[in-house]
């Protein structure tokens, strides 16, 4: 077997087992797409038994960010620069699992 | 989007159909008799010189162009600015608790006079929000602001911050990416012209640890960055990708934004604003360090949602590919778009399965083999001009010996497939990649 053969079998077994590889990967990527968990309607559509309420006066601001605020009540943030403890804090939560 | 998901068995069944037809097809080769066997392989032969030569064409092309671009931008410099005007960065998030601290520490340390940075919380449901809030207020030049929205989709979220901003010039980034200092400086010399509509910048690997990620670092210097220098040799940047992209606040507003209806909002957005007649330059020194999935079915994820979104992109101007004149810079960008997503992948896939089985059935293996060294030693070179013109590591370029055998060719198998499901428009999720812990 010369050197030509060597290389004409290593680019053919390449060729196909990478063509194979890709099929199976994303035939796999699809199976487990398929079961990861949808998400709920009400996600998309809103919540579907409660109306939201709106406090008078809050009209004039934008209403992506009163439906924010409801959704997630958050501290009135700082203006100043974080501090050291406070950026430890955030630094601690940056790894939890999303 | 709808963000549904097609049911499992349609998907396989776009599979199972694709390699049945090709199974079918090698088989019904094999069984009919030597004079068609011989049509056959001609009209095989045919498709793949074509193939061949618009391989070389392309490369050579594109190599030639972005060797210009580069030499333009070396050669005569930038223009500078009379004032630089201030910037909105508009950094939407979802869930990216894990990546936010790198990259608004990043945004810190731009080097430029005046810019607002925006958080756009998309609703994450980790602490995206509650890290960003915690850097609002005045940094030095920058002054953080956090807004959040119900879940609506990166698109939507770049709208609102777009519609919060207030500067003039509005840089739209990726939360996991993170920015080098002069990113904005040199990006922002190019609305010196007032054609110019959006600059796309230079978004690079920034995990190289893994041969996967290796591969894709090269990549995007020689298969995404390299195209895209050659684009803005003629100003007709046909994407400017997500990671890193300063638009005109006008260009946006005569566009009415992103549409919310693609996968590749990126692609979409940039298609509109070629069709509205403004400039698209590149400017390789705005760099983004963005970090690429580290496993195959990640790449997978992507590479799937990038190209139905950009075939996306393309159906809703499906028109323009009849009309080149009058905007030839929009006709090609969108012809070249479709071409590389649609018709590439198959040809390459096809062409190589062919080559695999000549060599075996028919014997001539000994002529592809030198096809094989030939295209490998044109990968070598243009790995070595790439890195070389944008000052890389050389260590990149060795990665080029198992570029298009391996790593091109299964990318194509997946964006094969991502076609032949946007062809039959199977309902798709947006998905979100596994991010890695950001280094400090």
């Amino acid at each position: 077997m010369d050197v030509v053969d060597i290389l004409v079998s290593i680019v053919v077994v390449t060729i196909l087992v990478t063509i194979i590889l890709a099929i199976v990967t994303y035939v796999a990527y699809k199976l487990r797409l398929s079961r990861e968990p949808a998400r709920r309607e009400e996600e998309e559509v809103g919540p579907r038994y409660f109306v939201r309420y709106d406090p008078p006066g809050a009209a004039t601001a934008a209403s992506e960010d009163r439906l924010a605020a409801a959704a997630h009540p958050v501290e009135e943030p700082s203006t100043a620069r974080p501090t050291e403890e406070e950026r430890g804090a955030s630094d601690a939560g940056r790894d939890a699992p999303a | 989007m709808s963000g549904r998901r097609a049911p499992l068995w349609k998907s396989l069944a776009v599979v199972f159909a694709t390699v049945g037809i090709t199974v079918a097809f090698i088989v019904f080769a094999l069984l009919v008799g030597p004079e068609v066997q011989r049509l056959i392989v001609r009209a095989v032969v045919v498709v793949l010189v074509i193939f061949l030569i618009l391989l070389f064409l392309r490369y050579f092309s594109l190599l030639w162009f972005s060797y210009l671009g580069h030499a333009e931008r070396n050669v005569l410099g930038l223009r500078e600015l009379r004032e630089l005007p201030p910037v909105s960065i508009i950094v939407p998030a979802y869930n990216e608790g894990r990546v936010m601290e790198r990259a608004l520490s990043s945004l810190m340390r731009l080097d430029y006079p005046e810019y607002e940075v925006l958080v756009v919380d998309d609703g994450s449901r980790d602490d995206t929000l509650a890290i960003a809030a915690a850097w609002e207020g005045q940094h030095g030049p920058a002054c953080f602001r956090v807004i959040t929205k119900p879940n609506g989709g990166k698109a939507s979220a770049l709208n609102a911050g777009i519609r919060h901003s207030t500067h003039p010039l509005i840089l739209c980034m990726d939360a996991d990416s993170y920015l080098e200092p002069r990113a904005l400086l040199d990006a922002a010399r190019h609305f010196e012209n007032p054609n110019v509509g959006g600059v796309a910048g230079n978004v690079k690997v920034e995990n190289r640890r893994t041969l996967i990620a290796r591969l894709q670092a090269l990549e995007y210097i020689e298969g995404l960055n390299m195209p895209r220098r050659a684009q803005g040799f003629i100003a007709a940047v046909n994407i400017v990708p997500g990671p890193v992209g300063l638009f005109r606040r006008e260009a946006l507003e005569e566009i009415g934004g992103y549409d919310e209806d693609t996968f590749a909002e990126d692609a979409d957005l940039t298609l509109k604003m070629l069709a509205a007649g403004w400039r698209i330059e590149y400017e390789d020194q705005a760099v983004a360090w963005s970090e690429a999935p580290e496993s195959w079915r990640d790449l997978t994820q992507q590479r799937y949602r990038w190209t139905r979104g950009i075939l996306q992109a393309i159906r809703k101007r499906k028109g323009i590919l009849l009309r080149p004149f009058p905007d030839f810079p929009l006709w090609l960008s969108t012809v070249q778009m479709g071409f590389e997503a649609l018709v590439w992948p198959a040809l390459n896939v096809f062409g190589h399965l062919f080559f695999a089985i000549v060599a075996v059935l028919f014997g001539a293996g000994e002529l592809i083999v030198y096809w094989m060294v030939l295209l490998t030693l044109l990968d070598l070179v243009a790995a070595l001009v790439t890195v070389s013109m944008e000052e890389e590591e050389l260590r990149l370029v060795p990665v080029a010996l198992m570029y298009r055998f391996v790593f091109i060719l299964f990318l194509d198998v997946v964006k094969m497939f991502a076609t032949a499901e946007e062809l039959f428009r199977l309902d798709m999720g947006w998905g979100k990649l596994e991010r890695l812990e950001a280094p400090a």
